[in-house]
């Protein structure tokens, strides 16, 4: 206990220099400027704003970064509040309560309930983390290359279960994640791999291009389907503090949010998609009046709106412990933190203490300063909201063009981004989740690598997998797993869960 | 051999699932798909020889031919100034190698 006193004084230490803070702030509120735009959600603020983060030094850069994601995230709510446009799958809930709460002008309350959830979330979530990260990263040194591969194995298959929409599609975008970061020299051999000869892929393609091509890109072709003025919130925004009722029905929502959402968050694949969404379901059981949700009850923005946060920080644990990002966002984290020299895995926390505890310092700083900057600054971000996308779309493609050239001053780059958009756009059209593909081409080369260690260790023998208990446990647990969400009567709540809520 | 594994299983579900359900997914929007690439392709084939300034500018141009709601003289004023603010945050901001002007220009 005092060892996590001392470490978190020394993370806060850090956290509190003033370059840091300025970062901090910088990317807190950079990340809810952008995540405001509708459109964009967060995976796409982080690609588009990865390029500005590179030439800062390395701690400094993903505290940036986790501000950024905090930002883009309460953004994210703002819309789905105000316009009733989610700015990211896991803020679709908030829509159903949110936008109806604005609707009837009690806009201000919402807003300031998502936030004060989210703060209450964000402070309990990052003791969780500070807690859970030593004895996480004492287990992980015990692993060898053959845990580590079937543990990313259980972390691939959780990301196909935990996926929206069709399983086969899932399994398909994970595949072709897999395959596609396969591409460049072989890691031990250095024997060009579906390069096609091309020397600009001799390097694979960078997490970034991928990123902005189906993130950013693609959404904005989607985006420019149809008509894209929106209706905007006409009525003023008055009242912007809770009444005393409010906190009052709202405190238990927030707890039980914040408590689900930390678990959830450290399952691998949209862990916070599904906080959400569970959390909306939650209240509406324990709620005295189910019947009222949907007509704009305060206990259905606040519960999802820490559940969401809270899943949000946690799922730095798997990251911060394991070197395993569990989601599309912290797979950005790890091609951040590669760009920088750091190599994501349990070393971290031995070998650079003070990186890990300074970003779990500013995770609870960023989350004081997301409620110091938004509550006064709503109103700007509902100016913000009225700016017409036929504006602002060549503004977000430009500014990825630039984002992705500046990256290695390479035009192949910017052209493979603009293919994965194309790319992007058809997996929209039919339903395939990109989430999935991001996590499978991040963890390819972590799979292969210690796949190949594994049997360089054993001398070839496939058995060690099933012989180690560890990673034989963790194979069994991933069987398990896919046996469940085959099953048709798990594969039907599975379904419902999301069509529900 | 992993990659061609990985191919072929890739292969079989997309068939597969092509085969079983057939929703349908609604009619494609080629207006923004070819805006968008051309944009884009502009870009990256004017940006070492034209430099940041004009690139941007023109890409940008193109870009809101997506769609018919925009207007020419307001999207004129906003490319200036995104192209401005660009340069002014990745050129000096950031410090960047870039060339802002087209090359003969410089010399």
């Amino acid at each position: 206990m005092s060892d996590l006193v001392s470490n978190l004084g020394l993370g806060f230490s850090l956290a509190l220099g003033f370059q840091n803070i300025f970062l901090c702030f910088i990317g807190v509120l950079v990340g809810t400027l952008i995540g405001v735009l509708p459109g964009v959600g967060s995976v796409a603020t982080i690609a588009m704003l990865l390029p500005i983060t590179i030439g800062l030094p390395p701690i400094g850069a993903l505290i940036m970064l986790a501000g950024i994601y905090y930002g883009a995230q309460y953004g994210g709510s703002t819309t789905s509040i105000l316009v009733n446009i989610p700015g990211e799958a896991s803020s679709v809930v908030t829509t159903l309560d949110g936008h109806q709460m604005a609707l009837q002008g009690r806009a201000g309350p919402a807003l300031a309930i998502s936030a004060i959830g989210s703060f209450v979330a964000g402070s309990v979530a990052t003791i969780f983390v500070a807690a859970l990260g030593v004895p996480l990263t004492k287990m992980a040194m015990r692993f060898g290359p053959a845990e580590y591969f079937s543990l990313m194995v259980v972390g691939l298959i959780f990301a196909v279960v935990l996926a929206k929409g069709s399983l086969p599609k899932a399994v398909m975008m994970v595949l072709f994640g897999l395959l596609m970061s396969q591409v460049g020299l072989d890691m031990e051999t250095a024997t060009a791999r579906m390069t096609f000869d091309l020397p600009e892929l001799a390097d694979g393609i960078s997490l970034a291009v991928v990123a902005m091509g189906l993130f950013g890109f693609a959404e904005v072709i989607r985006n420019l389907e149809g008509e894209t003025s929106r209706e905007i919130l006409k009525t003023k925004i008055t009242g912007l503090m809770p009444k005393l009722a409010d906190l009052k029905t709202a405190s238990p929502a927030i707890v039980r949010g914040t408590i689900l959402g930390s678990l959830l968050g450290v399952l691998p694949g949209g862990g916070n998609i599904i906080a959400s969404f569970a959390a909306y379901g939650l209240e509406k059981k324990c709620s005295s009046h189910p019947e009222k949700f949907g007509t704009g009850v305060i206990e259905g923005v606040a519960g999802p709106e820490s559940a969401n946060n809270a899943a949000a920080q946690t799922s730095f644990i798997p990251l911060l412990s394991l070197g395993i990002p569990p989601n599309a966002v912290m797979a950005l984290m790890v091609g951040a933190m590669m760009v920088q020299g750091i190599v994501p895995g349990p070393q971290i926390i031995s070998k650079q203490p003070d990186l890990f505890w300074a970003l779990v310092a500013s995770m609870w700083i960023g989350n004081l300063m997301l409620v110091i900057i938004n509550l006064p600054l709503i109103g700007i971000w509902v100016k913000l909201l009225s700016i017409p996308y036929r504006l602002l779309y060549p503004c977000i493609l430009m500014f990825c063009c630039i984002g992705i050239y500046s990256i290695n001053n390479s035009t192949f780059d910017v052209i493979m981004a603009g293919a994965f958009g194309i790319v992007g756009y058809w997996m929209i059209k039919y339903d395939f989740e990109p989430a999935p593909l991001a996590l499978g081409w991040v963890l390819g080369p972590l799979l292969e690598e210690n796949l190949r260690r594994a049997m360089l260790l054993s001398h070839g023998d496939v058995t060690v997998f099933v012989t180690r208990p560890i990673s034989a446990g963790l194979l069994f647990f991933a069987f398990l797993l896919v046996v469940a969400a085959v099953l048709p009567s798990i594969r039907k709540r599975r379904e419902e869960v999301f069509v529900e809520a | 051999m992993f990659a061609v594994c990985l191919l072929l299983l890739a292969g079989t579900v997309a068939i597969w699932s092509v085969f079983t359900d057939g929703s349908d997914p609604g009619r494609f929007h080629l207006r923004g798909v070819t805006v968008v690439s051309a944009s884009v392709i502009v870009f990256a084939l004017c940006v070492e020889h034209l430099g940041l300034a004009i690139t941007t500018f023109v890409s940008f141009m193109i870009a809101a031919l997506g769609t018919s709601e925009t207007r020419w003289i307001e999207v004129t004023i906003v490319a200036a100034i995104f192209t401005t603010a660009s340069i002014l945050l990745f050129v000096y901001g950031l410090s960047l190698q870039f060339s802002i002007f087209p090359r003969f220009m410089m010399q």
